[in-house]
């Protein structure tokens, strides 16, 4: 560079006059950017390629600073939800930390959902929001909201930065604390005040001295796990979330082949242990495989790798596992004892962890110890092979949800990435389609939000591009976040969404045949006649299918497959008869899993 | 000049507070038997269960929301809560009292410390001393009058 260099930016801000509560547009000093600049820049540094958002009056600034980034893409959703869920399937596809933006007030607040649904699966997330200007805050300025506090409880951490110096330290240290530990949703609230000032950007990370994660559990604590583990007859490996999030999915492969422990892996762990291996037990859980909830049920040692014992899991707490004592290790130690008393608690990364105990088990099993699991591996084999999962053909011609479902994991392959809804065609995707591979499988666990499948299949095209991306989506969950279809249209990101269309809420549904005697209050939906999905996908530049007859199946799917340019949406019309078994009825003990309707297995004798 | 009405106009009716509350054997306000003359609020039997916390967190606005927003989640109620600087102008203190189990509040305190801005946390041996002192400060405070006391009992 030459002395006499001038570059453009400076010769703009000498003619620019800036006017209040804006950039106008350019740089504004010569080293010294703005906060907006600032908050850029620190995107940047930190290798932020995708962000979805919606702009709005407080994050103008930002927005403008944006304009200039040749290195981030923005991807201007429909709704501010759709924004969030979509961060949520980039980062639950790839690891990496999703990043959705949204202006102030109900830009901010339509962010609440995503961020509380990331909390409850840990799905590392940064939300940043524009406030009013700080001058402003308090005094019910127009689309002003707290949402700091408005996201507390469902967030891991909420920054409110009004002070235009911290923002890019505080903007590093939320993409730090998303990632770091248990992975969770951060949010950064800036005002638009400290946005527009300049920015001094030497503080790089904010200091936080609570903020100590951990990483590898006590090594006695190890020994006294696979001490426990040496003397259990009819153990089980009971793997979580928590071995998806840190890429553990070898490790469990390899703990599991070592020792011989049949695996179960839950709704958000699908694909961590290969569906195919025959160890696996299936999932557990309210509509878990029979062999899989009898598994955990009649063990007499739980090692919990990354699982939480939700309540959808345990069925009845006081009747869950009545024989068995409970290894659980966990990143987060507030898990460790929560919802059942443990025997040993093992903090730290599940990849760490399960590296060591099968170092502990290894040096173990070469001093001469050998542990005999054969006949509970055997018994556990006998209700795997008892009691497959299986559904009937519905007796009136109506297609079979879970057939179609069955079919569109056999014809997209291994290497698609499903992401689903929530309800019946939630458990039926969980249910008939093979994952052997992690991240192959996105969807809302603990929060259940429907809607969640349309937008976090577009966060996963963005950061997948070459792979396939369907939605399983009902008819209800498609009808509250299907404005995104525009999103992916516009901006070129060809999903593929199959509508699980039974014309009704169905989960509400079958619990309404099941437990309110048929009253189907306020759960039935006209959509076989309005909308029109196939039709409402060509409004949205998308391709319309239809299938409703079980010998189109194969043939629309197909069709479908063959569109690489656009996205697609299949309006599967299917039985809305149709139930997911087995079932836990809520409330109930895993004891009285139903296999089928009013039918109970015979566990055998313990 | 002609008033349409009463001016001052006369003081609202001041609801009388339940008998047990004028009885001079009224419960007292302190864990330790005191003076029934004293002035304060009653309190209710006092449980076994009362744990206290000292929790040194960031000096930082919302602290105290998010502090108290986790113990409302458990539906906890939180007895006392003090919070106050300490010698480091980017750390406060906050003393807490709750009526918990031992067992509950190991719960809520490992989930207090997942909060980025909690340094340290320390379950208080003798949460006696410092209930009795914190209810000297309460006894010293405006004590429910009319409606207040109405409602309180």
């Amino acid at each position: 560079m030459t002395a006499t260099h001038v570059s453009s930016e400076s010769i703009a801000d000498g003619a620019t006059t800036v006017a209040p509560g804006t950039t106008g547009g350019v740089v504004v000093g010569a080293d010294r950017r703005t906060g907006a600049q600032a908050l850029v820049g620190t995107l940047e540094r930190l290798g932020v390629e995708h962000i979805f958002g919606l702009p709005g009056g407080a994050v103008l600034p930002l927005y403008d600073a944006l304009y200039s980034s040749d290195r981030i893409r923005h991807i201007l959703v429909r709704h501010e939800q759709g924004g969030g869920h979509a961060a949520q399937g980039y980062a639950a596809a790839t690891g990496r930390v999703g990043v959705c933006m949204a202006t102030s007030g109900p830009g901010a607040t339509n962010l609440v959902t995503p961020l509380a649904d990331a909390n409850m699966d840990s799905v590392p997330i940064v939300a940043i929001t524009g406030n009013v200007a700080s001058t402003a805050m308090g005094s019910d300025a127009f689309q002003e909201a707290d949402i700091r506090s408005i996201s507390m409880p469902v967030t891991k951490h909420s920054f409110l930065v009004t002070n235009p110096d911290e923002i890019a330290a505080t903007i590093a240290s939320a993409f730090h604390l998303a990632a770091t530990g248990r992975p969770g949703p951060v949010l950064v609230d800036v005002t638009k005040d400290a946005l527009t000032a300049l920015a001094d950007e030497s503080l790089l990370q904010l200091p936080m001295p609570g903020f100590r994660p951990h990483s590898t559990p006590a090594p006695q604590a190890v020994r006294d796990a696979v001490e426990l583990m040496m003397k259990a007859r009819r153990p089980v490996l009971y793997v979580g979330g928590g071995c998806l999030r840190a890429n553990a999915s070898e490790e469990v492969l390899r703990l599991a082949e070592l020792t011989g422990i049949p695996v179960v892996t839950t709704l958000m762990a699908r694909g961590v242990f290969p569906d195919s291996h025959p160890q696996h037990m299936g999932m557990p859980g309210m509509h878990g495989s029979v062999a899989g909830v009898a598994t955990l049920q009649k063990s007499d040692l739980i090692i919990s790798l990354g699982a939480r014992f939700d309540d959808r899991v345990t069925g009845a707490k006081h009747t869950f596992a009545p024989g068995a004592t409970i290894i659980h290790a966990d990143i987060d130690p507030a898990e460790i004892g929560k919802n059942f008393p443990t025997e040993v608690g093992l903090v730290g990364d599940a990849r760490d962890t399960i590296r060591q105990l099968v170092l502990e088990w290894t040096h173990r099993t070469a001093a001469g110890a050998m542990p005999d699991y054969d006949a509970w591996v055997e018994r556990c084999l006998g209700w795997k092979r008892r009691y497959p999962l299986g559904y009937e053909t519905p007796s009136d011609g109506a297609l079979a949800p879970q057939l179609v479902i069955e079919r569109l994991g056999k014809i997209s392959g291994p290497d698609t990435v499903f992401a689903a809804g929530v309800g019946q065609h939630q458990m039926w995707a969980s249910q008939f389609i093979t994952y052997d591979r992690p991240r192959h499988w996105l969807n809302s666990g603990g929060l259940g939000t429907m809607g969640y499948a349309v937008p976090a299949a577009m966060g996963a095209k963005v950061a997948l591009p070459d792979t396939t991306v369907w939605a399983i989506d009902g008819d209800g969950c498609f009808q509250m976040t299907n404005q995104e279809l525009a999103t992916c249209s516009v901006e070129g990101i060809p999903i593929k969404v199959a509508i699980i269309n039974n014309a009704a809420l169905g989960m509400v549904r079958q619990w309404q045949a099941l437990f309110y005697a048929e009253r189907f209050s306020a759960s039935q939906l006209p959509s076989m006649q309005i909308p029109d999905f196939a039709t409402l996908a060509q409004a949205y530049g998308c391709v319309g299918l239809r299938c409703d007859r079980p010998e189109d199946v194969d043939r629309t799917i197909e069709a479908a497959m063959e569109v690489d340019d656009q996205p697609v949406v299949v309006d599967f019309r299917v039985s809305k008869d149709a139930m997911v078994w087995p079932m836990v009825p809520a409330g109930t003990s895993n004891d009285d899993i139903q296999h089928a309707r009013d039918v109970r297995p015979e566990y055998g004798e313990d | 000049m002609t008033l349409l009405s009463p001016y001052p106009p006369p003081a609202p009716e001041v609801p009388t507070p339940p008998t047990a509350y004028r009885s001079s054997t009224r419960p007292t306000t302190r864990p330790t038997a005191a003076d029934p003359a004293q002035r304060g609020t009653t309190m209710t039997t006092p449980s076994p269960g009362r744990q206290a916390l000292s929790v040194l967190v960031e000096n930082n606005p919302g602290v105290l929301a998010r502090v108290s927003v986790l113990f409302a989640r458990r539906n906890f109620n939180i007895d006392h809560l003090v919070v106050g600087p300490t010698e480091d102008s980017k750390v406060s203190r906050m003393t807490i009292v709750v009526n918990v189990s031992a067992e509950q509040l190991h719960k809520v305190t490992s989930q207090l410390d997942k909060l980025v801005e909690v340094i340290h946390i320390e379950e208080l041996a003798d949460a006696d001393a410092i209930r009795t002192r914190l209810w000297a400060i309460n006894d010293n405070g405006p004590r429910p009058v009319g409606a207040m006391a109405a409602a309180a009992f």
